[in-house]
């Protein structure tokens, strides 16, 4: 029936994803399943990588497919349709939104290093709650993925940056956090002195 | 209240079917409740992020990421089963594959992944039935198969079977465990088809 093609899959065929609802992204799964997934997924890199950089390459790769994608949906389902242009706005994107979503809370913080180096900052990354790295891993950074849908995130955005994962010890915590370097390219910081200062 | 009433009914009833075991259902629920939980969308796209790593690896040969795939859910089975037993203070070993694989459904696949499932279709001899599913958003929400991995018969999914599977090998029931139905292929639903092979009887973790 040509009036229901749009909205009824076809006999065998598999609906048209995009003539599907956009999920409101409010549903879960238990945080046991999310960490034998990414536990499953850095064993599989670590049989495949020949150093702990190529490891961490890997997962930050599996991130970047994720950002990427989180920032679709997300700016999708943004009622105002914005577009960030601006470094600041970005940012604080990521900061909020795209941690809430995907971490159910904000990042704990956010600081400028250098004019074209900025910190995000976050005590309990889920990543690297459940996962106890093995001596053999060395200096492993799981945070290595959330440096990674970090990169995709402001990639896809327009704002090509350098991203990585370090753990930093903090005083009066027996756990260290997890800060996310992020070093934009220089057309970034050009664009951002036109646009009205950085 | 009539209301209440119905629910009480409804109860009794499951608790005899499971044969005084326990009502599945509600232990799924229980611990499905219980359990810390994150974003599903997290869940989907790192999949995702798995599987199109996966495939690069693999130079799209869809028979080796089928494998694979599988390979890395028996993989979790094995380490999973632990967190199930434990989350779920289970001592006692299932009577039946029946019971095994409610609570397979009702049980595992709701407390992980909050999923609502139906066991049916067994067959004469109970060892082997269908279970069905509501929808498998936390895999396959967002995607969408290219036609030549639908031909190929890619099993996107193929983690969540090999998971079931070592799963139950962990604690000595052997399986066979595949989608019969994938709506990602343009089936109308997603079923999960299980069956018996047989016991495994040095593996058995609990004391008699």
């Amino acid at each position: 029936d040509a009036r229901h093609a749009g909205a009824m899959s076809r006999q065998g065929q598999p609906t048209n994803i995009v003539d599907r609802p956009l999920p409101k992204g409010k549903s879960e799964v238990s945080l046991s399943a999310f960490s034998f997934l990414f536990s499953e997924l850095v064993q599989y890199h670590r049989t495949r990588a020949s150093s702990i950089a190529e490891l961490e390459q890997k997962l930050s790769e599996a991130g970047e497919g994720v950002g990427s994608r989180m920032l679709e949906v997300l700016a999708y389902r943004d009622k105002s349709n914005r577009r960030e242009i601006r470094l600041q706005g970005i940012l604080q994107f990521i900061n909020t939104n795209v941690w809430r979503c995907l971490f159910g809370k904000v990042a704990d913080s956010l600081e400028i290093y250098n004019d074209d180096e900025y910190v995000l900052g976050d005590k309990s990354l889920v990543v690297n709650r459940y996962i106890s790295v093995p001596k053999d891993f060395g200096d492993l950074n799981c945070g290595a993925f959330a440096a990674g849908v970090v990169k995709g995130v402001l990639v896809d955005a327009g704002f090509p940056a350098e991203v990585s994962a370090y753990y930093a010890e903090v005083d009066g915590q027996r756990l260290p956090k997890t800060n996310i370097l992020m070093k934009f390219a220089p057309e970034v910081m050009e664009r951002e002195k036109r646009l009205g200062g950085a | 209240q009539p209301h209440a009433g119905a629910r009480g009914v409804a109860m009794a009833s499951h608790r005899t079917r499971s044969g005084g075991r326990g009502n599945p259902e509600h232990a799924g629920n229980a611990a499905w409740l219980a359990t810390e939980k994150v974003n599903a969308e997290l869940f989907t796209l790192t999949y995702g992020a798995l599987v199109m790593q996966v495939m690069r690896d693999c130079e799209d040969c869809v028979e080796e990421v089928n494998k694979r795939l599988d390979k890395m859910g028996v993989s979790i089975g094995s380490r999973l089963i632990e967190d199930f037993l434990a989350k779920t203070n289970t001592t006692q070993r299932c009577a039946s594959f029946k019971e095994t694989c409610e609570v397979v459904a009702l049980v595992g696949l709701k407390m992980f992944l909050g999923l609502t499932c139906v066991v049916t279709n067994w067959s004469l001899e109970n060892t082997e039935c269908d279970i069905l599913f509501e929808h498998l958003n936390p895999f396959c929400e967002f995607v969408e198969l290219p036609d030549r991995f639908v031909q190929d018969d890619l099993k996107y999914c193929q983690l969540l079977c090999g998971v079931v599977r070592g799963a139950l090998l962990a604690i000595g029931t052997k399986t066979e465990c595949e989608f019969v139905s994938d709506k990602l292929k343009g089936d109308e639903t997603f079923v999960m088809h299980m069956k018996f092979l047989g016991n495994v009887e040095d593996e058995y973790p609990f004391e008699d």
